[in-house]
């Protein structure tokens, strides 16, 4: 039978195999067929992933954005999205290798780690019924997605930096050399969270017009407010060392670490260790 | 986000007040007091949610001790978003924001408006992108070509003839140069209506019976409750909570309109929300009352009984009135009286006047959840209560913010900002056409202020299209 979980599972193989295939890639350099099977199935897996969150919307009659399966898949549905925006544009798909990792890894998360309840399509429970949670989700959530290009794009800079230094002549050395030049990885660093920074502004504004509807107030010191402002200061704190500050480098990736460990506990870490009005996703 | 880094070079030979404005103002526009209140108010903010906020002392107690409890409350730990410090450090954000604007929007403001049309040729070509060409051509029919190619390209573009030679500037998206400007003003309206909903408007909350109407003292109208129901998914989970509230206004019904959560009503400035619900814990509207022989144990009727109206008994010459209820059961020795130890029916209990042939006899309190505790042994009977109706309250979350709108004028500057600031590029091309008897020399240059890769691809196509202009 033909449903959400079943595209679940194809996005999974398909995001595992398109992971594996940037792995090779990178690894075993002389050989680009790696390279385009990883692109070919991470499109392939981006249109699974796709029919995942319609079914998903279909079978539950909304929008399919109301518990942590349902947005993690929203996750790798934004994160593949921006990734392969970005390979298409600037075509350096040894990144892939960075991305498309974290985006297994993420949906590996959902599989396996998440109780299975959280599985099970539940109606709307009476505070998630409006219009505003499409749009606060989706605009939040191509914010996340950025910035996981964005810490994937840092671990590289921080890699090729720790190399360069080094003498010794390892595969480790040449497969890390690959990789773009420590500028363009900074640029495309700030490129992302130029396009996160936004999309989390919005995420977070809409947040606050939808809890005046339904609570109110426009903001409440939640806890998941709370650390969407964190996260938000982070970032706009990145922006200033780089941009007014001149900032460059190991501490602009540093920064962005930081930021994206951030929004990590925001989305996670904060619905389980810290609950409050929010305590959906 | 491009501007240049600004330096506050303090002059020689000021006065003394000058030079501590100056230096004020060099420290207030610095980013790297930005960056710092960022990473403070950032720190002040994780602590604030991993110290639960304005909780009861007892909890904290519980959680830490009495010792750090007087340690945390002292540092203002427990309510840290109201503290002085986390104020001072907006205040520090805001003086900040405001000092920044003031210093860089003028020069940014003078550059865009800039229309100074000619640039001499060895100027265009010490631009960051630049090229010369030439072509045997007359000067017209390029200028006209040159012309329409940037306008079609989107630019804004001004000539001007020097002498034989012919002039251009062409520049477009100039507003993205003051996109963080934008940025900074909407965080500051932002605080502005903050501050004033703080000051001018309120937060309260209100349980209110079906039926009943309470005065809204800020509006100076009152708001009926005419009903309050839940509606249920088919698993029984809650869809939804709704009140049907009519707003009586000078005695009269001026708006009716059912809430629900993220739904409510609006009337004078003043929002009511559907926030909580419940049951009375102090009166019933009625309950079912079993009576039995106490020897037998044998069944003797079954009534109905209205809260403080007497009921016959069918079959027995008694007479059964609820004189009293509680939610939660609770005597207390001292002052003998009965109240109730809290709003939740953990131990409903009701006081029953009974009257045989008349007479009152005794009024003993039954136990809804423990029959088995009415000891009574005034009558023969024995009383059980089989279940209760109280009558239901919607709790409604009441508010007036003078300040929203403000916040969300400046939300949407903030946004507006980012995207000016991110995504539209300051791009200025500079071009001058000069004249060599049916033949013209073409100097070209420009910049862009961010994404200069984009612009040097903008710049080389630009060249190319400039190439291959025909007669």
């Amino acid at each position: 039978m033909i449903n959400s979980f079943l595209w679940v599972d194809v996005t999974f193989w398909l995001y595992l195999a398109s992971c594996a295939f940037y792995i090779f890639y990178g690894l075993f350099y002389k050989n680009n067929t790696l390279g385009q099977l990883g692109t070919v199935t991470a499109v392939a897996g981006f249109i699974t992933n796709t029919l995942a969150l319609g079914y998903r919307a279909y079978e539950a009659g909304h929008a399919p954005f109301a518990n942590l399966y349902e947005s993690m898949l929203l996750f790798t549905w934004a994160t593949v999205l921006g990734y392969l925006m970005m390979e298409f544009k600037y075509k350096f798909r040894i990144i892939g290798t960075f991305v498309m990792s974290i985006v297994f890894f993420s949906i590996l998360t959902i599989i396996w780690l998440l109780p299975y309840r959280y599985q099970n399509i539940d109606p709307l429970n009476p505070a998630l019924q409006s219009l505003w949670l499409e749009v606060h989700v989706t605009t939040t959530f191509i914010g996340y997605a950025a910035f996981a290009i964005s810490f994937g794009i840092s671990i590289m800079y921080l890699l090729k930096n720790w190399v360069e230094k080094k003498s010794s002549d390892s595969g480790l050395k040449k497969f890390l050399l690959r990789f773009p030049d420590l500028n363009i990885l900074d640029d495309l660093n700030y490129k992302s969270i130029a396009w996160g920074f936004p999309f989390l502004t919005i995420g977070v504004i809409t947040g606050a017009v939808w809890a005046n509807y339904a609570w109110g107030t426009y903001w409440s010191w939640d806890p998941k407010e709370t650390w969407s402002a964190i996260v938000w200061l982070i970032y706009a704190g990145y922006l200033h060392a780089r941009v007014t500050h001149g900032w460059r480098g190991v501490k602009t990736a540093v920064f962005a670490i930081i930021g994206f460990l951030a929004v990590i506990f925001t989305y996670w870490g904060v619905s389980f260790i810290l609950p409050g009005l929010h305590a959906y996703a | 986000m491009g501007e240049e880094k600004a330096e506050g070079k303090i002059a020689a030979g000021k006065g003394a007040w000058e030079t501590v404005e100056d230096k004020f103002i060099e420290i207030f526009s610095s980013p790297k007091l930005a960056i710092f209140i960022f990473i403070i108010l950032a720190v002040l903010s994780v602590f604030g949610t991993m110290i639960e906020q304005n909780r009861e002392p007892s909890m904290y107690i519980a959680a830490y001790g009495d010792k750090w409890y007087g340690v945390i409350r002292g540092l203002g730990l427990t309510d840290i978003y109201h503290s002085w410090y986390f104020s001072l450090t907006l205040i520090l954000l805001s003086v900040n924001l405001a000092v920044c604007f003031f210093r860089r929007l003028p020069p940014k403001w003078r550059l865009i408006r800039d229309k100074s049309v000619v640039m001499a040729e060895d100027a265009i070509l010490r631009q960051k992108n630049s090229a010369r060409l030439n072509h045997n051509m007359s000067l017209q029919h390029i200028k006209d070509s040159v012309f329409g190619l940037l306008r079609k390209k989107g630019y804004k573009v001004t000539t001007a003839e020097t002498g034989s030679d012919v002039s251009i500037f062409a520049h477009r998206g100039a507003i993205g140069r003051i996109g963080s400007d934008i940025t900074h003003v909407g965080l500051l309206i932002i605080f502005l209506g903050a501050i004033l909903g703080s000051f001018m408007g309120f937060k309260g909350f209100a349980t209110i019976f079906e039926g009943e109407t309470k005065h809204i003292k800020e509006g100076g109208f009152e708001l009926r409750v005419d009903k309050f129901w839940i509606e249920y998914y088919d698993d029984y989970r809650p869809k939804g909570f709704f009140s049907t509230l009519t707003v009586i206004d000078n005695g009269k019904d001026v708006l009716k309109k059912t809430i629900k959560v993220n739904d409510p009503l609006r009337y004078k400035g003043i929002w009511f929300y559907q926030s909580s619900y419940g049951q009375a814990w102090d009166r019933i509207d009625k309950a079912r009352l079993f009576v039995y022989e106490r020897e037998t144990g044998k069944f003797v009727a079954e009534v109905i009984a209205d809260f403080g109206k007497e009921i016959e008994v069918p079959n027995t010459n008694l007479k059964l009135k609820i004189i009293g209820f509680v939610a939660d059961f609770f005597y207390d020795t001292a002052s003998k009286e009965v109240f109730s130890k809290s709003i939740e029916h953990n131990n409903p209990a009701m006081q029953i006047e009974v009257y045989e042939k008349g007479i009152l006899k005794t009024a003993p309190w039954v136990f809804a959840k423990y029959p088995e505790a009415f000891l009574d042994k005034s009558t023969k009977y024995f009383i059980e209560a089989a279940g209760y109706q109280a009558p239901q309250y919607t709790g409604l979350s009441i508010t007036r913010d003078p300040g929203v709108n403000i916040v969300w004028v400046g939300s949407t500057l903030l946004t507006l900002g980012l995207f000016l600031s991110f995504f539209v590029i300051h791009k200025r091309i500079w071009v001058k056409i000069v004249d060599k008897n049916n033949k013209v020399d073409i100097y070209v240059g420009g910049n862009a202020n961010k994404n200069k890769i984009n612009f040097d691809k903008d710049f080389s196509n630009l060249i190319n299209e400039l190439n291959r202009i025909e007669k």
